[in-house]
């Protein structure tokens, strides 16, 4: 499926020049980690005794009475920092320090990659600078104090639309400008290669365990797993197991914001079109000119006109179905998950939830959703903005 | 050997009028080769003024069909004045790549991509050569001997010269010596070298003429170009001439 970076026709290596040389010592370096013992060895005490796998693969008993069906959550929010972000972000940030490379660099939306990467490079003895639009460090304020915690820098973007693609451009500019210092820890399955390849290998944890757990726990595989979708790294971390599993149904669930008919949402599979951008060919938000448009979302991390390459070949393919939820729709989501489950979701997860909720199925359906992670960072944000609906 | 150089100037900034008369300028002033831009809303290897600009050009929404007709007078014009075009892949990509590279190559003598490398080549140079649009490639003090051949043979109008590891109008890259890129360069390659990123003064011209066949200003002509000061956009397009 995978060859030369490209899935199909998406990913490549769309980047200035001046990054040639760093990302072919990025592969090179990745490529021979994956098959050093020591290395994965490594990996595999940073899963168990710090991010604290394997995550539960737990069974929400009150919204699978509620709504008919066997539904379980992939509990990536009660890993070590709050969010699947960490599993790839101890991964790059050890091979960064494996390269000799002792500086950091961090593109965040909602903060949980910028943690994470804080949080690796905290650990590993290393130097952190986290860039987040200037919007979003105004939502995740709390994530931003413990990114400084941590001992990172935090610089605010304030370009474009002052969010996560904006961000992202700017962690780009200053790699362009240290290409030999630092080493850039993309924090979804995007970029140029072979960064969706790295991104979905450090994330394939998930989905192995869950495959694993689910013919363990109920002993055969689900009929359906679903991910939210904003660079798509939670998502093929979880799918990549179950993809030649065809009975599995696979779902994605982006972000649908105010709604598809107007221009204040992220769906970028949905209602994207073919471009390059950051580096890679894929499904993109833009306009008839070919500028990248400005997006939105009700949550940070989902934020992003565009979306990793598997994900675009995938669409294409047939072999995961690509959905959409209004902000609206997850605020409720959000609400009755916690009140029925006692589980505060992140206000991403809520998407892939929130499309549960609408959706019918068969009795007894099973479903596996990739509760990407825990809502304590979006609190402050939908105390102020939506008091009345979640309390 | 005379260094020419070779000024910038984006399409739609501050306005399309505004850019146009300044290409006018140029042409006054004595630059035979130009570097036109084309906006874009995510520009990753320019610097601060050049991210700016393109923002203010975006609000006047500029497409490259109109770029074409507002270029056509001047071409008419000036015929013998070489001009190059230089945005990112996706404005190229939007409209169609075959039939958008099709009507650059009316007006222009090559294009210049910053997210083009030579990994993707592959995919798209064979388009740009059926048009007879030559894609120059951009090679950096630290860009290997091997790339540098590949990059050599697929060459035409002239090579883009990257003086720092960095981003345009940028003082923060690192220096480097260019002698030795230029050596390896120019073993493969007879055409013209034209340098840029963060080329600023009448210094850094001087310290570079001799060396390389052309210099391209485009940070700091914008920054003159917003202060009005264009007696001294006059001085740094031709100052080889005096
Ligand atoms: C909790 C959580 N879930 C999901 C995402 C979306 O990213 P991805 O699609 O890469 O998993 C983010 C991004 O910040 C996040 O913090």
């Amino acid at each position: 499926m995978k060859s030369n970076g490209y899935y199909g026709e998406y990913g490549g290596k769309f980047m200035p020049e001046t990054l040639a040389g760093p990302l072919e010592n990025v592969e090179k370096a990745y490529r021979q980690a994956m098959k050093d013992p020591d290395f994965l060895e490594d990996l595999n005490k940073d899963h168990k005794f710090f991010i604290g796998r394997e995550t539960p693969l737990y069974y929400a008993q009150n919204l699978s009475q509620e709504l008919g069906i066997h539904l379980y959550f992939k509990r990536e929010d009660l890993c070590h920092t709050g969010a699947h972000k960490i599993n790839n972000a101890i991964g790059q940030a050890r091979l960064a320090k494996r390269m000799g490379i002792d500086h950091l660099i961090a593109e965040t939306g909602a903060g949980q990659h910028g943690i994470a990467t804080a949080t690796a490079a905290a650990k590993l003895g290393m130097k952190c600078t986290v860039f987040m639009g200037f919007s979003d460090i105004k939502r995740q304020a709390h994530n931003v104090d413990r990114m400084r915690m941590l001992g990172a820098t935090v610089i605010a973007v304030e370009k474009g639309s002052n969010v996560l693609k904006d961000a992202t451009s700017e962690a780009l500019r200053y790699w362009v400008s240290h290409p030999t210092s630092c080493f850039y820890v993309i924090g979804s399955a995007i970029g140029p290669a072979p960064y969706p390849e790295m991104v979905r290998n450090f994330q394939s944890i998930i989905g192995t365990e869950a495959r694993k757990q689910c013919l363990n726990q109920f002993g055969t595989l689900p009929d359906e797993v679903i991910a939210c979708i904003g660079g798509g790294s939670n998502a093929i971390g979880i799918f990549s197991a179950f993809i030649e599993d065809t009975s599995v149904k696979l779902t994605g669930v982006e972000a649908a914001g105010k709604g598809l008919h107007t221009d204040f949402h992220a769906a970028t599979i949905t209602s994207g079109k073919v471009g390059v951008f950051h580096g890679s060919k894929m499904y993109l938000l833009q306009d008839e000119n070919g500028q990248i448009k400005e997006t939105h979302s009700i949550s940070a991390g989902l934020d992003y006109p565009g979306v990793g390459p598997e994900h675009c070949y995938l669409n294409d393919i047939k072999r995961v179905d690509y959905r959409s939820v209004t902000d609206k729709e997850v605020i409720e989501a959000f609400r009755k998950t916690v009140r029925s489950e006692g589980i505060i979701p992140a206000l991403e997860s809520a998407h892939a939830i929130a499309h549960v909720l609408k959706s019918t199925y068969p009795k007894g359906y099973t479903i596996v959703l990739n509760l990407s992670g825990r809502g304590d960072k979006d609190l402050d944000q939908l105390l102020r903005e939506h008091k009345e609906e979640v309390l | 050997m005379k260094t020419i150089v070779m000024p910038y100037a984006l399409y739609g900034y501050p306005t399309k009028m505004e850019s146009l008369s300044l290409i006018r300028r140029f042409i006054h002033s004595g630059a035979t080769r130009i570097e036109i831009g084309f906006p874009f809303s995510d520009p990753v290897a320019d610097g601060e003024t050049l991210q700016k600009a393109n923002q203010l050009a975006l609000k006047n929404h500029p497409t490259i069909q109109e770029l074409l007709v507002d270029i056509s007078s001047i071409k008419r014009d000036h015929p013998q004045v070489k001009l190059t075009l230089m945005t990112y892949l996706n404005p190229i990509l939007a409209g169609g790549i075959d039939k958008t590279v099709g009507s650059l190559s009316t007006h222009f003598s090559s294009i210049v991509i910053p997210d083009l490398p030579l990994e993707a080549y592959e995919s798209y140079l064979s388009i740009f050569k059926e048009h007879s649009l030559p894609v120059v490639p951009l090679i950096t003090p630290d860009t290997s001997e091997s790339r540098i051949k590949e990059y050599c043979e697929q060459a035409d109008d002239f090579i883009y010269l990257v003086t720092v590891n960095g981003i345009t109008g940028t003082t923060t890259g690192t220096k480097k010596d260019l002698q030795p890129v230029l050596k390896k360069i120019r073993t493969h390659y007879q055409g013209p070298i034209i340098a840029g990123f963060g080329i600023k003064s009448k210094k850094d011209i001087a310290n570079l003429s001799g060396t390389v066949d052309g210099i391209i200003i485009a940070s700091e002509i914008l920054r003159l170009q917003a202060n009005g000061d264009f007696k001294e956009i006059e001085a740094l397009v031709s100052p080889l001439r005096k």
